[in-house]
């Protein structure tokens, strides 16, 4: 059975002391402690798994997996360095899926055309709720239509080509620390991007012609 | 329109999109993350119930109804072996009959 442990709300290290602290700050990092980061982290990495399997539930599960495994395996490590493992956890998982449903196609007979449960993920009620009151209808219908655009051209890319879209692009990382996150070769990392970012102009120059 | 502007649109849209996230999914989320905290075990997912569901019906339903072993040339070899068993009782029959006829080979002598 698998023994339950009980983290604390606390610093990772019992001695992480108010220098360590001072450095996490000057280096602009807004968590200190797991739950923090967590908080941080979830909303993006939701999105991340949504865009990648197309299935709300399973980006559930997913994000749930990664935090877990994070926790389970990680939570000794300084908090630099719960970013990207936990990039790399939430990869992994997301890899495993694939994996999974390709396996699942074949014993099944699915077909590959299943559908998505997060076509009208934007619906107009949350985002006048966040957009900026500020903005004017069109701007705002504009923008909405953008982030919708972006998200299905997004979700055409191919695995590889999205995660280094996501790491490159949303999350900032270099081609370097993208290329051990992701396992692979730098020269690999700025071919998926390149092949990401000219797929998507080309999609969304078609779309919005 | 340059890489570094094309970048830093996609960026903020991107952003958009995280604040935009729904109510229950965020309330998903913080539950996910309490349950991580805690390291509640998790529930397996649906794929591997429905493999051991099926693994299990199949053990099942070979204990019950076990396949019957087929000669090469389609016969049932439960059949082959109950007309094996009937002609080894016919010969015995015939060996018991045999005390019978005893007084015709008196006659033959």
């Amino acid at each position: 059975m698998r023994e339950l442990k009980f983290v604390k709300n606390q610093p990772s290290s019992p001695n992480q002391s108010n220098s360590e602290k001072s450095t996490l700050s000057a280096l602009q990092v807004p968590y200190s402690t797991l739950e923090e980061f967590l908080k941080y982290i979830e909303r993006r990495a939701f999105h991340m798994a949504r865009l990648s399997t197309r299935q709300i539930d399973d980006a559930h599960d997913i994000v749930q997996e990664a935090m877990y495994k994070l926790i389970e395996k990680y939570a000794h490590k300084q908090p630099l360095d719960w970013k990207p493992l936990f990039f790399t956890i939430l990869n992994s998982k997301i890899t495993d899926y694939y994996r999974r449903n390709s396996i699942k196609d074949k014993v099944f007979f699915k077909s590959k055309a299943t559908p998505a449960e997060d076509d009208y993920y934007l619906d107009w009620e949350s985002y006048s709720a966040t957009a900026s009151g500020t903005s004017g209808p069109d701007a705002q219908f504009i923008q909405q239509r953008n982030i919708h655009e972006l998200s299905r051209c997004i979700e055409q890319l191919s695995h590889r080509q999205k995660q280094a879209f996501m790491m490159r692009c949303w999350e900032g990382y270099s081609t370097q620390e993208t290329a051990n996150l992701m396992a692979c070769s730098e020269g690999s990392v700025k071919t998926h991007y390149s092949r990401a970012i000219s797929k998507l102009r080309n999609m969304l120059e078609v779309n919005n012609d | 329109m340059t890489d570094s502007i094309e970048r830093t649109s996609i960026q903020k849209d991107l952003e958009v999109l995280e604040k935009m996230t729904k109510p229950k999914d965020l309330f998903r989320l913080a539950n996910a993350r309490r349950m991580a905290l805690r390291q509640q075990s998790r529930r397996l997912p649906s794929f591997y119930w429905i493999l051991a569901t099926m693994s299990s019906c199949f053990v099942i339903g070979f204990m019950l109804f076990p396949i019957e072993s087929v000669t090469p040339n389609g016969v049932n070899q439960s059949v082959l072996n109950v007309e094996s068993q009937i002609s080894q009782n016919q010969e015995y029959v015939m060996a018991d009959d045999t005390d019978f006829y005893y007084w015709l080979d008196i006659y033959d002598e």
